[in-house]
């Protein structure tokens, strides 16, 4: 536990930061750099998690840390102030272009590591070596980094070929989650199913190379497709003062998989579901029912041109997972460019899967608003460090 | 893991007209395109009318498929994976012969026939076996004087297996990749210690294996310029060190420890009769020295691009090596350079004239450039590059 007179001093650290802040800063319209003290205050609706003032040493050319107040709201999971702490301290870190190693001031319980940061560590078995000279070094970083994000065993797996192959950094592949470009899920299932993830984690191809270029973009726009209905199904509604809102922090309980080989996502609800985008249907997910959805982003002329490839992937995926349990539900989703098909096209498509037991879900979105999210993304990997 | 079908798409001129279009001039306009991207003139916007354009044509190419009045050929799920290592060896000859492309007018298609031949000359059959059948279709389509158009389908490939190693002994590799482990100390707090002991730091590291890379991002101009010329100039092993930005984009690596310091005398016999030229670094950022100097380095428009750091550095390097190519014939070159400061430029220049330095290192000197830094009230001179 940290002292009373560590959370007080820091407290008077932190208020001293926000007024230079606001001093050197806010009052004369100026955005600080990396090699200013910058103070953070980290929340989700009222609670306050974590505070943090932080600055990019140039000299040494680490992450330096002068605040680092953190709680563990007992609302939340464990450990959950201090791993909004260590995500953006991590983050931060690799943003400035730095060596990874962060540095905690004499401020921060008298220069060590804070506890609640070595508990974090300790549970994800990680031991830190330095811990009363107030360091984590390059190396703890990389693990710590890569236990943070929540990447399932596969696919922590996969980054760790990678890395040894010399094709990605974990480091990149963890911020490309945390610093918003990719969610857990859709970075999973870009690094799964792909044979070349790197690719499109690091925005290597340039759009003159079309071939390379096109293939990133139809396995990109893929996945944002497949993002859109995790959300869709995660996004739960609270109501307050009878005004209905959205929840940032609470979500439908529902477990996301994916399957890489036929590029489907997975989902098994622990609470009834109704399942969005079904055409012509209203079937909701039971409680421990499995529902697997093929991901098709595909524009009109495309499905015409590929339906019946993709019908003989339904059948595998059919096979497969009606093998294991007959409840589970199997659904084509794809785009909302199925209702520019011929009107006779589209029943004959529909019709076949109805044969086959297989929903069609049509997603809002259309195949151009895809692409450019899509587009969006890679143009965003680019700006990041390689 | 999903793959990807690369279908051939060929069809007559009378096919070229669908609904209201003209693929004819889809093509024509994307060729156009294709040879202004070349210059590097407003790439991102090319890029992005690229882009429209292909993903039309292609659109286009999915419907003519579908018609009775094309010949399709599927290239199988190995080709677009073969067209990475001859793009990696082979970038020259790869771009020359529109590998990458995803379309083909049929009067370019005999021309982009011969380019492909020698592609194939060149980098052997070895690694152009998957591209003999695309060769097959396209001097079939020479013959009938038809136009290409290449598409790309996303499938599952369910028969595919994981190929990643048993996790125990991927984490153990993973966990021996070099990276730094220990702490920094004494973090100086004078700049040009600071850098010195950063570019040590990374010398070190890289030596040892580990992943490193210096970082010029918010340090002064003079400083930068001020190091790189000691560690250029310094006795040791050459090396290059990995540069990033605080942006987190990379730039070119840069070599030290090799020059070796000419003798004092032999630089002034070199110089005794030439004039002084004084000139600035970057037009319209500091039009105070418009009197003093005779001509800017770069012209601000072309610098001052919005890029990403790494870009910006990499288009000063290129700009840089021109002039000093340039200036080759044209005898020798006395410079005082009003250095002003943007650190992507001044890496950017510096590695150029360390790279021409080294090639006119067996000569009489011929180049001589002093910077000056404009500190407090007037311009100080810095150390000499020759």
């Amino acid at each position: 536990m940290v002292s009373y007179s560590d959370i007080s001093k820091g407290l008077n650290v932190y208020e001293k930061h926000v007024a230079d802040y606001d001093k050197n800063f806010r009052q004369r319209n100026k955005l600080p750099k990396n090699y200013d003290w910058r103070p953070y205050r980290w929340c989700s609706r009222d609670i306050v998690f974590s505070l943090l003032v932080v600055k990019h040493n140039r000299q040494g050319n680490y992450l330096e840390v002068d605040v680092c107040l953190v709680t563990n709201p007992p609302q939340y999971i464990e450990h959950s102030g201090a791993r909004v702490a260590l995500g953006f301290l991590l983050s931060e870190a690799y943003k400035c272009g730095g060596s990874m190693e962060i540095v905690f001031t004499g401020n921060v319980e008298g220069g060590r590591v804070p506890g609640y940061i070595c508990d974090l560590a300790l549970d994800y078995d990680i031991h830190l070596k330095h811990v009363f000279e107030g360091h984590i070094t390059p190396y703890e970083a990389r693990q710590l980094y890569l236990e943070l994000v929540g990447f399932s065993p596969e696919t922590k797996a996969r980054i760790m070929k990678l890395s040894v192959d010399g094709e990605l950094t974990p480091e990149r592949a963890c911020f490309v989650v945390l610093g918003g470009v990719w969610t857990v899920a859709e970075a999973e299932m870009i690094i799964q199913s792909c044979d070349q993830p790197e690719r499109i984690l690091t925005s290597m191809s340039r759009p003159e190379d079309r071939h390379l270029y096109l293939n990133d973009l139809l396995i990109t726009r893929s996945v944002v497709l497949g993002g859109a209905l995790d959300r869709k199904l995660l996004k739960t509604e609270l109501t307050e003062n009878g005004q209905i809102i959205e929840s940032e922090d609470d979500e439908a309980p529902l477990f996301i998989d994916f399957d890489p080989l036929y590029m489907a996502k997975i989902y098994r609800a622990e609470t009834d579901l109704l399942i969005p985008w079904l055409r012509n249907a209203k079937q909701v997910l039971k409680t421990g029912q499995s529902l697997v959805v093929l991901v098709r982003a595909r524009s009109d002329s495309e499905i015409r041109h590929y339906f019946l490839n993709d019908l003989k992937s339904l059948k595998a995926l059919i096979h497969k997972y009606h093998l294991a349990d007959l409840q589970t539900m199997i659904c084509f989703l794809t785009t909302r460019d199925f209702e520019d098909i011929p009107e006779v096209q589209q029943q004959q498509i529909t019709s076949l899967l109805e044969q086959n037991g297989v929903y069609l879900m049509i997603s809002p979105d259309s195949l151009s608003s895809l692409n450019k999210e899509a587009i969006r993304r890679l143009e965003t990997g680019r700006l990041i460090r390689q | 893991m999903i793959k990807t079908n690369v279908w051939l798409i060929a069809f007559p001129d009378e096919e070229c007209r669908i609904e209201r279009v003209d693929l004819k001039i889809l093509m024509q306009r994307a060729l156009r395109i294709e040879v202004r991207m070349e210059k590097g003139v407003n790439l991102e916007q090319e890029q992005g009318r690229y882009h429209t354009l292909c993903d039309r044509i292609e659109y286009y190419g999915h419907l003519i498929a579908i018609s009775d009045n094309a010949v399709v050929h599927n290239l199988g799920a190995n080709y677009l994976a073969s067209l990475i290592p001859l793009q990696k060896s082979f970038p020259e000859a790869v771009k020359k012969s529109r590998l990458m492309a995803s379309f083909s007018p049929s009067e370019l298609l005999g021309r982009q026939l011969e380019q492909l031949l020698d592609l194939v000359s060149t980098a052997g059959l070895d690694l152009c076996r998957e591209l003999m059948p695309k060769i097959q279709f396209y001097q079939q389509a020479v013959k009938n004087g038809w136009n290409i158009i290449e598409l790309q389908e996303v499938i599952s490939d369910y028969e595919s297996v994981s190929e990643i190693n048993a996790p125990d002994n991927l984490r153990d590799e993973f966990l021996s990749l070099h990276v730094r482990d220990d702490i920094t100390t004494g973090a100086d707090a004078n700049p040009y210690v600071g850098l010195r002991n950063q570019i040590r730091a990374v010398v070190g590291s890289i030596t040892r294996g580990e992943p490193a890379a210096v970082n010029f991002s918010d340090l002064g101009h003079h400083v930068i310029a001020e190091i790189l010329n000691e560690m250029v100039y310094s006795k040791g092993t050459k090396i290059s060190v990995p540069i990033t930005y605080a942006d987190g984009s990379q730039a070119s690596p840069f070599p030290l420890f090799c020059l070796r310091p000419r003798q004092i005398e032999s630089v002034r016999f070199a110089f005794k009769d030439e004039p002084l030229i004084k000139v600035g670094m970057m037009s319209q950022r500091h039009p105070e020295l418009d009197p003093t100097v005779k001509i800017y380095i770069f012209r601000n428009q072309e610098i001052s691009i919005g890029k990403p750091a790494g870009e910006i550095d990499e288009t000063a390097y290129r700009k840089a090596k021109e002039l000093f190519a340039k200036s080759r014939s044209e005898g020798k070159y006395r410079i005082a350079f009003y250095q002003t400061g943007f650190q992507p430029a001044i890496v950017g220049f510096y590695r150029a004239l360390t790279e021409e330095l080294i090639q006119r290192s067996y000569s009489l000197p011929s180049l001589q450039v002093t910077p000056y830094y404009f500190l407090g009230e007037n311009y100080k001179e810095g150390k000499t590059w020759v």
